[in-house]
């Protein structure tokens, strides 16, 4: 059986530098490019010498523990392991050194007044319905310079922590589910507190408990590195971009449920607009006692919304004002005449139900029904309609609500 | 045969040359040891690289383009003058002008190299390297990480032992690599990095804050204003740590626009920035476990870290004065020469031996593992920071009764969702039907020391063992993609290096024409069609002459608005 130390050829020794010096010696005759099975076990054996080493056990130990001892490493080497010392360790090594000289600001004498001017921002965002859904609307945190000193830094994230945590308790109290921060915003302010990086600080220093504090480890393996959308680049006449083939999970990031609802009030708000610019017609002309109101309110929706949705806005007035957009499947604004096409599939659909109905008239019950069919299938399909589906487009809750 | 190490920089650019048992860097067409890395065309398909390229951006912007490093391992092209480049190709004519600048200096060829890459460059993104080094005519011995490269020359230089950081901001990526030196020993802890945070970037908060402080929009300017408020903020932020606030006076839109460029106003703009440094470094440091306290130098290389709020806030973070001993701007370039020494076994070298680690974790997808059935789950096989190269087995079995084919999609990444990864290849393999979870298979990833990945699936009741080099990923050319942008490429010509001084002198007054106004800009226009007669002419003496003349006034009036 190989020990450790069999492969660096020196005998057991707690002497670090002896381990360094015999891993040294060994390397050059057995380098990574050249051989690299053999390295790797060179490798392992050194890490393991080391571990042997740092903690007192290389004399003591005979052939037999040392299987145990393996796991053992394997254990401590595992990351993981180490995150609750190691960030704890570096917080204080840090505290002390903010206190060194070179510090302009001497901010010893309490927290600037900013601290508070923030913690009262995140309130405010809290208590809000849904300003605090944007992340555009955090972004106070990152233009405020005194971020960059420690102390601040880690006094506030854990003071703003404990605020998202009430909230969400508050949430979960008052309607019975869980109304955690959009997963965006989450990532955004963990970037810049590090909440993700200090879960054991988190859990000792307060009383949060382990489930609490779960959702921070989702967080973790976040990448938040994205290119501008022209990569920073200088000159050129013209940057061809190719197009990422888009899956159909990301299509929305979060609030989905809420969408069949906020696309209702957008059509109810586009009828509304409507009916008061037919309204004036209708005085004149008569139009709805000729074809009915759903006739001269409708039909003119369905002229007009291609319209709008193939304009720079990418939606109708009303789902301009409520923050929805119009795009394809490669999340782009739609031509002309995809969009006309698009309201053509909406009529085709609603002019052969009334064309049914024509021929054999719908019972309320059968109505009620089809009504209750349709409610589930929204819910079911994330706010993609069967006409969306269709005419292979989608609406998306993109940018904040106005105008 | 020489083999030159090469830092192939979103900004700058250089290249070198072990010999003799020092680093030997290698000047330019111009004699500067930087070559900006700026690709241009020009008329008649002759291309132009470095300082002649960089004054056409303002000149020429549709024809000329920087920070192409940036779409490294994507398939985005630009277009010059109606004719489209990938990156790698862009690359490629930087790389092809650093090989001749270098055979000309040492008159033979040079065929091999040595390139460096951000250690956070990604497989695809090292894979496209890689290819620009072939395409310029390079065979690429080995791709060493910059920060690793910077370690190597400093470490060389100074002969100290420990353990230390290596912070290297670069004009487009920000990286972190604690290493450690010890009996000639290089080795690599841990690496950690954000590709999208550099020079660059901090220039382009600073545009964009002006321009909404004057409520400008970027397409209101034409290109030519853009790129000048580009270089007056480049300029302001070079010097932002003069103790008098920088005024500029610029027309953007047909409107003139006074702007004092203070370092309160700077500071608040890179706030964000700075914010962002901290992640990387306490990824590094935690995934080498090596507490704060026990580094014991923190090394700063890239142009990016001559920022003093920079060197603050990293002073402050690390509770020590950062160095930087050597030129932050060379030491990439000179690590990367002393890995081409390491590479050609120089005598000199024989105790030098450098370990690295993997960036990223590499892995494959999975059922969920807790049982819900659900597909696109991530199990790292080789873990982030494992010393390479590496080479890892882990059992897996099917999931599906009588599953006949399995496919191993490999990704890398840190997301515990394959989507969130970047997907590197897939490898098929068939397997004789059975119960789900019955068959089993072993799946081993060897990742060598260029990065390149080896996957190994062995079904284990047959013992068939299929071999894949994952070399086909996306946004990297195929072999016969590679020959034609050659042959593409070949086409394109370097001025002959007599004309270069003329061209670069030429573009210089022409760019210094843009900015002047008035009788200082006629004067200028009135030489330089001057200069172009005596060209016309083709009398050597002339020439020189006319150069010498046209060279010190230039001079003159670039230092003139410093003052």
């Amino acid at each position: 059986m190989t020990t450790p130390w069999s492969v660096l050829e020196i005998e057991p020794t707690d002497d670090m530098r002896a381990v360094k010096r015999a891993y040294a010696r060994k390397l050059k005759r057995t380098r990574p490019d050249e051989d690299s099975v053999a390295f790797q076990q060179l490798h392992e054996a050194y890490k393991f010498a080391c571990y042997l080493a740092e903690n007192g056990l290389a004399l003591q130990q005979g052939d037999e523990e040392e299987s145990e001892d393996l796991d053992e490493v394997l254990d401590a080497l595992t990351p993981g392991q180490n995150d609750g010392t190691q960030p704890a360790e570096s917080v204080s090594v840090r505290a002390q050194s903010s206190e060194e000289p070179g510090e302009e600001e001497a901010s010893d004498s309490g927290p600037p007044p900013d601290f508070q001017y923030l913690l009262d921002h995140t309130d405010r965002l809290l208590a809000s319905t849904q300003e605090h859904y944007f992340v555009d609307n955090w972004k106070l945190f990152e233009r405020n310079e005194h971020l960059l000193s420690d102390a601040f830094r880690i006094s506030l994230g854990d003071a703003v922590f404990a605020r998202v945590i009430a909230h969400w308790k508050a949430c979960e109290e008052q309607r019975n589910k869980p109304a955690m921060l959009r997963a965006e915003v989450l990532h955004y302010l963990d970037s810049i507190f590090g909440w993700s990086n200090r879960y054991y600080d988190l859990l000792y220093s307060y009383d949060y408990s382990a489930e609490d504090l779960e959702f921070l480890n989702d967080l973790k393996d976040y990448v938040p590195q994205q290119a501008s959308n022209k990569f920073g680049l200088k000159g050129g006449a013209a940057l061809h971009v190719e197009k990422k083939p888009k899956t159909g999970a990301a299509l929305f990031d979060g609030e989905a449920e809420s969408l069949p609802f906020v696309r209702g009030l957008a059509f109810f708000a586009d009828i509304v607009i409507l009916a008061l610019v037919t309204y004036p017609l209708d005085l004149f002309f008569g139009l709805s006692a000729q074809y009915g109101w759903s006739v001269t309110v409708f039909l003119p929706y369905l002229i007009l919304a291609p319209l709008f949705e193939a304009s720079p806005w990418s939606a109708t007035p009303g789902k301009r004002i409520l923050g929805l957009q119009v795009l394809n499947k490669d999340r782009q604004r739609l031509s002309l005449a995809h969009a006309a096409f698009r309201a053509l599939v909406l009529g085709a659909m609603v002019g052969g139900v009334v064309f049914v109905d024509s021929l054999v008239p719908i019972k309320f019950s059968i109505m009620a029904f089809g009504i209750g069919v349709f409610f589930v299938y929204m819910h079911k399909s994330n706010g993609r309609f069967l006409n969306d589906a269709a005419s292979f487009s989608l609406v998306a809750l993109t940018r904040k609500p106005g105008l | 045969m020489a083999i030159i190490g090469i830092d192939l920089g979103t900004t700058n650019s250089a290249c070198g040359l072990w010999q003799d048992g020092a680093v030997r860097l290698i000047e330019n067409r111009h004699g500067d040891l930087l070559t900006p890395s700026v690709v241009g065309l020009d008329g008649e398909s002759n291309v132009i690289v470095g300082k002649t390229a960089k004054h056409r951006l303002m000149t020429h912007p549709s024809a000329t383009v920087a920070v192409f490093k940036r779409l490294m391992g994507t398939k985005h092209t630009v277009e010059l003058s109606d004719r489209r480049f990938s990156a790698t190709e862009l690359s490629a004519f930087v790389l092809k002008s650093l090989k001749e600048d270098a055979e000309t200096t040492l008159g033979e060829a040079v065929e091999e190299a040595i390139i460096s890459v951000p250690a956070y460059f990604n497989d695809n993104q090292r894979h496209a390297t890689k290819q620009a080094g072939e395409i310029a005519g390079l065979k690429v011995r080995r791709l060493i990480n910059e920060p690793t490269a910077a370690a190597l020359a400093y470490g060389l230089h100074e002969r100290k032992e420990g353990i230390f950081a290596v912070l290297d901001m670069g004009g487009g990526t920000f990286d972190v690599s604690v290493i450690e030196y010890f009996e000639g020993v290089m080795e690599v802890h841990a690496s950690a990095g954000d590709n999208y945070l550099g020079g660059e970037d901090f220039l382009e908060v600073l545009v964009n804050d002006l321009l909404v402080k004057n409520e400008l929009e970027r397409d209101q300017l034409t290109k030519q204003e853009l790129q000048g408020l580009y270089e007056a903020l480049e300029e302001a932020k070079c010097n932002i740590n003069a103790p008098w606030p920088k005024r500029l006076a610029l027309t953007l839109a047909g409107r003139e626009i006074q702007f004092e460029a203070s370092g309160e106003w700077f500071k608040s703009c890179v706030t964000p920035l700075l914010l962002r440094v901290r992640n990387p470094i306490e990824q590094a440091l935690r995934d080498a476990r090596i507490p704060l306290g026990d580094i014991e130098e923190v090394l700063l290389v890239g142009g990016a870290t001559r920022m003093a709020i920079f060197r603050n806030a990293v002073g402050k973070l690390f509770g020590r004065i950062p160095s930087s001993h050597l030129d932050p701007d060379l030491a990439i370039a000179m690590g990367a020469t002393v890995q081409a020494g390491l590479k050609a076994k120089d005598k000199t070298l024989d105790d030098v031996v450098l370990t690295d680690v993997c960036p990223y974790s590499l892995g494959t997808e999975v059922v969920d593992p807790g049982g819900s059935g659900r597909t696109g789950y991530f199990l790292p096989i080789i873990e982030r920071n494992s010393v390479v190269p590496a080479s890892r087995v882990e059992t897996l079995q099917t999931v599906e009764n009588n599953q006949k084919q399995l496919q191993v999609n490999v990704y890398q990444g840190e997301h515990r969702l394959v989507e969130k990864n970047v997907f590197l290849g897939a490898v098929d393999v068939k397997v004789p039907p059975n119960k789900a979870g019955e068959e089993t298979f072993d799946l081993r990833f060897s990742y060598d020391m260029n990065g390149l990945l080896e996957v190994d699936v062995r079904v284990n009741s047959t013992g068939k063992i299929i071999n894949h080099v994952i070399e086909q990923s996306p946004g990297t050319l195929s072999d016969e993609e590679l020959e034609r942008s050659k042959k593409r490429l070949a086409a394109l010509k370097f001025h002959p290096r007599e004309q270069e001084e003329n061209i670069e002198l030429l573009s210089r007054g022409e760019h210094l024409y843009s900015l002047y106004l008035g009788s200082e800009r006629t004067m200028l226009g009135e030489l330089l069609a001057n200069f172009e007669s005596v060209l016309d002419s083709q009398n050597g003496t002339e020439i020189t002459k006319a150069r010498q003349q046209l060279k010190e006034l230039l001079d003159a009036m670039e230092a003139g608005p410093l003052q």
